[in-house]
């Protein structure tokens, strides 16, 4: 009894302390003529962030090959988790990286088919199918638990941000600057909701049709 | 049968049979349900104007009218099954069996060919080889499957021309390297076949429709009274076997393609079939056919693509006089095309320009011609498997040697087609 007594106190303790001394980010990303910026990724670093201990998000680590895409087309993935690649079409997948961060090549014979690749770098890792050029994809391989992606409507809400000076990055595959990432510094305060709208200067999707 | 289709078909089947002789992997897989897909088209068409050239005419379009009168026709426009087995991770074959409506076999082979890929270098460097029956890579509205134009129903007067006209009998390499936001690639082949390019696009001239050569079909050449033809009265037949090796040369092709940074990828494109301009066998004539092709798509946001194509060529045949060659044409052609996503569809507008110069003969056997063609489309996706087409074309021409069976040499037409086209 005591135990879940004390789980309670605790419980209780830290939502009041998270409430009180952490905030959201709302982001609101944009290209430079005003539409929406979808499938970018909001990577958020505290002050004295060190290394973050061991953090899960809430979507499944899970890059399906169905109707001939990837999908999802960015996928944000903790450093050192598992990232399983399950084949839903009926022709065979052949999966590659070369990117520095994993590279890695996978053989995907038929439907149902699942193999698992550990990411355990920070960093893009570009996706690609050597027998459907234009499957494309990305994972984003973060050591931080305050990230999300921007939804369709360009928007991505980064959660429980300890207030303070924080360190914002955000990574889109075309966006047009080093590293395709930029850095920006925000002001969480210790409660409620912070609006950032942000312009990206992306460039259009590199043509990816392949002949055969 | 055609000997180069027959070669091919052997090269290929020898292919197989190595493979398959091979100890027994399970990288080998020939006949699951993943390697077969394919695509039904089925049409709905209301044309007036000329007679098409599909039923022996003149006019320009796949659909043609009654002479003044229009005719309306529902039918299955083609239906192809393509089998694509994997022989090993890095090499498959492509076969493209496809059935058209109005050609001589019901069932006929479209593509076939082996295709060798291995994964890029870890540097971006890659290679792959084709070598079999194929399309060269000239066209770019023909990204779908079995070779279909994906924006419209008709591709543009230069790619209706490379369908019916432009397929080879390839060995084929293409070298490439991508970097993060550009990509380069080079291509280059030697090919058997295809000695008869430039037959139609001399005595029929330019046309916009979406029927493809075969290896062992032909197509109807416009036929005229044989005053006009005096040289080919007996040595050419009334339809041109569009695939086949004539002359025993080889042509060769080149193609170089670069996918810049800015959202525009240029190609140029060059062919040369070799061709021996006096030879002729089973009553088909070598043409002896050159021509550039230069390509533009720019994708200047998510929904929108500009695709433009221009060619200029010469095609020779017959013998040489004091008057010059037999035949001596010089063609050209160029379309620009917009896509625009809306919703979930898309609409595509294109406008082609064409023409033939006639160098000798003319008094003769006129084979110049000057046109233009205006194409509007929506495309509209009704689930993952089944999407609908309707289309307007508009196509304007002159062409004098109309005049030798009693047409008026420049005719309009228009065709209303809808498309529903199955995949899977």
């Amino acid at each position: 009894m005591w135990r879940l007594y004390a789980f309670v106190v605790i419980a209780f303790l830290t939502l009041r302390a998270s409430a009180a001394h952490a905030g959201d980010i709302a982001f609101s990303l944009s290209n430079m003529r005003g539409a929406a910026v979808s499938d970018a990724v909001v990577t958020v670093y505290p002050q004295d962030f060190g290394r973050a201990e061991s953090f899960k998000f809430d979507w499944p680590l899970e890059v399906d090959q169905k109707n001939l895409q990837f999908a999802p087309f960015v996928l944000i993935v903790p450093v050192g988790s598992g990232v399983s690649f399950p084949n839903r079409d009926t022709v065979r997948h052949h999966v590659y990286s070369f990117s520095p961060a994993k590279p890695f090549e996978l053989k995907l014979y038929s439907r149902d088919e699942s193999r698992s690749v550990r990411f355990d770098k920070v960093g893009v890792v570009a996706l690609g199918c050597n027998i459907h050029d234009n499957m494309v994809a990305f994972i984003k391989v973060v050591d931080t638990p305050y990230a999300a992606k921007a939804d369709a409507a360009g928007l991505a809400t980064v959660r429980g941000v300890p207030a303070g000076m924080v360190q914002v990055r955000i990574w889109h595959p075309y966006l047009k600057a080093p590293n395709n990432e930029i850095v920006r510094a925000v002001m969480v305060s210790a409660s409620g909701v912070v609006r950032e709208a942000v312009k990206l200067d992306t460039r259009a999707a590199p043509d990816r049709r392949g002949a055969y | 049968m055609s000997r180069s289709a027959l070669t091919g078909a052997v090269a290929l089947a020898g292919g197989l049979i190595l493979l398959l002789a091979g100890p027994a992997q399970a990288q080998v897989d020939l006949l699951s349900p993943g390697v077969f897909s394919g695509m039904i088209d089925a049409r709905l068409s209301a044309s007036d104007g000329e007679t098409s050239w599909t039923d022996g005419g003149f006019g320009k379009t796949r659909y043609g009218g009654a002479g003044g009168g229009e005719i309306g026709r529902l039918q299955i426009a083609s239906a192809d099954i393509v089998w694509r087995p994997h022989l090993a991770w890095d090499l498959t074959a492509y076969v493209d069996a496809a059935a058209q409506p109005g050609q001589k076999h019901g069932v006929d082979l479209s593509e076939a060919f082996l295709l060798y890929k291995p994964l890029p270098r870890p540097d971006g460097l890659r290679y792959q080889a084709r070598v079999g029956m194929l399309y060269p890579p000239v066209s770019m509205e023909n990204d779908g499957p079995a070779w279909t134009p994906t924006r419209t129903i008709t591709p543009s007067a230069i790619n209706s021309w490379i369908g019916e006209e432009v397929k080879t009998l390839s060995a084929e390499v293409t070298i490439g390297r991508r970097w993060a936001d550009q990509d380069m690639s080079l291509t280059s082949a030697v090919f058997m076949g295809d000695d008869t390019s430039g037959t139609l696009l001399s005595w029929r001239g330019w046309a916009l429709h979406d029927v493809r050569s075969t290896a062992f079909g032909d197509f109807p050449i416009p036929q005229v009274p044989l005053e006009h033809k005096p040289v080919f009265a007996t040595s050419q037949g009334p339809d041109s076997q569009s695939v086949d090796e004539i002359d025993g040369r080889p042509g060769y092709y080149l193609n170089a393609e670069w996918r810049t940074p800015a959202a525009i990828t240029v190609n140029a494109f060059y062919y040369d079939n070799g061709g021996d301009r006096t030879t002729f066998v089973n009553r088909n004539w070598t043409w002896d056919t050159k021509f550039w092709n230069l390509g533009v798509r720019f994708t200047p946001d998510d929904r929108t693509e500009i695709l433009a194509q221009a060619m200029t060529g010469r095609t020779v045949t017959g013998f040489n006089t004091p008057r010059g060659w037999r035949v001596d044409a010089s063609f050209d052609a160029a379309y620009l095309m917009a896509s625009r996503k809306l919703g979930p569809g898309l609409i595509t507008g294109r406008v082609d320009a064409f023409d033939v110069r006639d160098a000798t003969f003319q008094t003769l056997d006129d084979n110049a011609e000057r046109g233009w063609a205006i194409t509007a489309d929506y495309k509209h996706p009704i689930s993952d498997r089944l999407t609908w087409l309707v289309e307007a074309l508009h196509v304007h021409s002159d062409h004098p040697s109309r005049a030798y069976v009693g047409l008026a040499q420049r005719q309009a037409q228009t065709t209303l087609q809808t498309a529903l086209r199955l995949t899977f």
